[in-house]
């Protein structure tokens, strides 16, 4: 008979006093309902603390600087609308401002304010859902049915103008596609009204729940400097503390013409990241009713040739999305297609920052930081 | 506690012109041409230099641009590739963007993951999507494309495969286009 080898026989006995763990590593997504579509994250755990947590994104990558390319300057609005599908309006208003800009083309004063309209109309919408879905990760499952109650008018009036519900397609280069409808004014204002009436609701059921507090306040801190260096943006980096917005800080369409303030966290928790989220709608709210007031009459659409040819030229051209800042770095060579768009995408960035915040914390607070971070997953990989 | 102030446009902002001649001036030869397009500072380095701009750009007092807007590259055929890399400064409202010029082939470059850290996935992406190798990265591996993934897909010489085997139905001219849709 063969010998035993010497390891197999000898017997190891651990004293009570060490307790030995080991690293799992632990596969999150990328179907998981808590990660907002297919984000994937790598965590290292020890026990139930993170050691790492990495993001794992391109499973919706489909390349839209490359389709750019290939489509001219009329089409790509349309492609656009569908990075950040939350966003459609404001995805395509950079796009356009970037093409006027280098054409020189003038935009009509109605088409501006209904721009600046849409466009915070647009906002409400996606912070209404992140309100939804940041208490549905939490586990509370009332705010979202309020949310999407209070979504439903604002959508109403964006189905009225644009006769979609995501993908509006609505800029055009020189202004906007048509004019609005009669009666758009009225519900516009009926869901504004609507939302300003109940978002002390939301902060009564959020803000100030004690479950919602101890899930939130002090879990997932961002240093604003670290925020800054990974170029967060939006709510999540005024959560930080840090009063950037593309609105004030690089005014494009009529923004400087608004009196509106700029909410901003002190602690930079998801708490305040919330908190922020939620004070922007009423930030938003002040300034549709401050252009419906001065909107004026006239034409929608400017002198636009027919066929949209840019001279040569670069331009970086930039806005404030509800998410943070998204730009488009335009290059063109003449001809009727763009030669190269960089699109600059705020959920990229914000993402991107969060192995900082998942290192050394405890699993559950994972998906309260992640939900914290209001991302779109197809604004990550565009 | 957290606030909600009118925070109106920073009080030390500095107008574009302004802000271009220090910038001249701080990068001094490092830099090569300093001019302001669109409101925005543009400055043209030689590849050598990236990291000393990054590190003065973010830095210098007088620039602070601390916030990382973005890093990409552009294929400019017979030229050459060229990143183009964009910071700003919070504190003084202002842009800066640098270009660098590199070869096609073999294209290389210092990683400016040390001087801000948030270029880290910039690069990744930009090493997929261009070939262009960044010298110190932590971690240059793909970012959104397979690991098996061949070739680079931004390059002006990779065809986009559903274009060759049949046109973009949407190519039409504005006036044939008036009679009806795509085709």
């Amino acid at each position: 008979m063969a010998k035993i080898p010497d390891e197999l026989t000898r017997a190891r006995v651990t004293g009570a006093g060490t307790l030995r763990t080991e690293e799992m590593i632990l596969n999150v997504g990328p179907q998981h309902p808590a990660t907002h579509g297919v984000l994937r994250v790598i965590v290292t755990l020890d026990g139930e603390r993170i050691v790492e947590g990495e993001p794992v994104i391109g499973y919706m990558h489909r390349g839209h600087e490359k389709l750019v390319e290939q489509r001219d300057f009329r089409q790509i609005t349309n492609l656009l609308s569908r990075m950040d599908w939350l966003s459609g309006i404001n995805n395509e208003i950079p796009a356009s401002i970037a093409v006027e800009k280098l054409m020189e083309l003038e935009v009509p004063p109605r088409a501006q304010y209904l721009r600046v309209i849409l466009a915070e109309i647009n906002r409400i919408l996606n912070h209404l859902m992140f309100t939804g879905s940041f208490g549905l990760e939490l586990g509370a499952s009332t705010p979202v049915m309020y949310a999407f109650r209070e979504r439903e008018l604002l959508q109403e009036a964006m189905e009225m103008v644009t006769g979609g519900r995501m993908h509006f397609g609505f800029i055009r280069p020189g202004g906007l596609k048509e004019d609005v409808p009669r009666g758009f004014v009225e519900t516009v204002l009926k869901g504004i009204r609507q939302l300003i009436k109940y978002i002390p609701d939301y902060e009564n059921l959020l803000l100030g729940n004690e479950i919602f507090k101890q899930r939130t306040v002090d879990v997932g801190v961002l240093d604003p400097n670290l925020a800054l260096e990974y170029g967060v943006s939006g709510p999540i980096l005024r959560g930080s503390g840090v009063p950037y917005d593309v609105r004030r800080a690089d005014p494009y369409l009529i923004y400087d013409e608004f009196d509106f303030d700029i909410p901003v966290g002190a602690k930079g928790d998801a708490f305040d990241r919330f908190w922020v989220l939620i004070q922007e709608m009423r930030e938003s709210a002040r300034i549709i009713e401050q252009a419906l007031e001065g909107l004026p009459a006239g034409s929608h659409l400017g002198q636009v040739p027919k066929r949209l040819t840019l001279p040569e030229g670069e331009i970086y051209s930039r806005a404030e999305n509800p998410l943070g800042e998204l730009g488009y770095y335009l290059i063109s060579n003449g001809e009727a297609k763009p030669y190269r768009m960089k699109i600059r995408t705020p959920s990229f960035s914000n993402v991107s920052v969060v192995p900082h915040l998942l290192r050394g914390i405890y699993v559950p607070d994972m998906i309260a930081i992640l939900g914290s971070m209001f991302f779109v997953v197809g604004d990550i990989d565009r | 506690m957290a606030t909600t102030k009118r925070f109106p446009r920073s009080s030390e902002r500095v107008e574009p012109e302004a802000f271009s001649e220090r910038v001249r001036s701080k990068l001094g030869n490092a830099a090569g041409e300093v001019q302001v397009r669109f409101d925005q500072v543009i400055v043209s380095a030689e590849p050598g230099r990236i990291v000393d701009i990054m590190s003065t750009l973010k830095g210098d007092p007088e620039l602070r641009c601390d916030y990382f807007t973005f890093l990409s590259a552009v294929d400019r055929q017979e030229e050459g590739l060229e990143i183009i890399a964009a910071v700003s400064s919070t504190h003084f409202e202002s842009t800066v963007i640098v270009k660098v010029p590199l070869p096609s082939e073999n294209a290389s470059i210092a990683s400016v993951t040390g001087v801000y850290a948030g270029a880290d996935w910039h690069e990744r992406e930009c090493a997929e999507m261009f070939g262009i190798n960044f010298e110190g990265h932590p971690n240059l591996v793909k970012l959104y494309l397979p690991e098996d993934f061949e070739g680079h897909p931004l390059l002006k010489s990779f065809k986009l495969a559903s274009r060759t085997y049949k046109p973009w139905p949407g190519a039409k001219d504005p006036d044939e286009a008036a009679g009806g849709g795509r085709s």
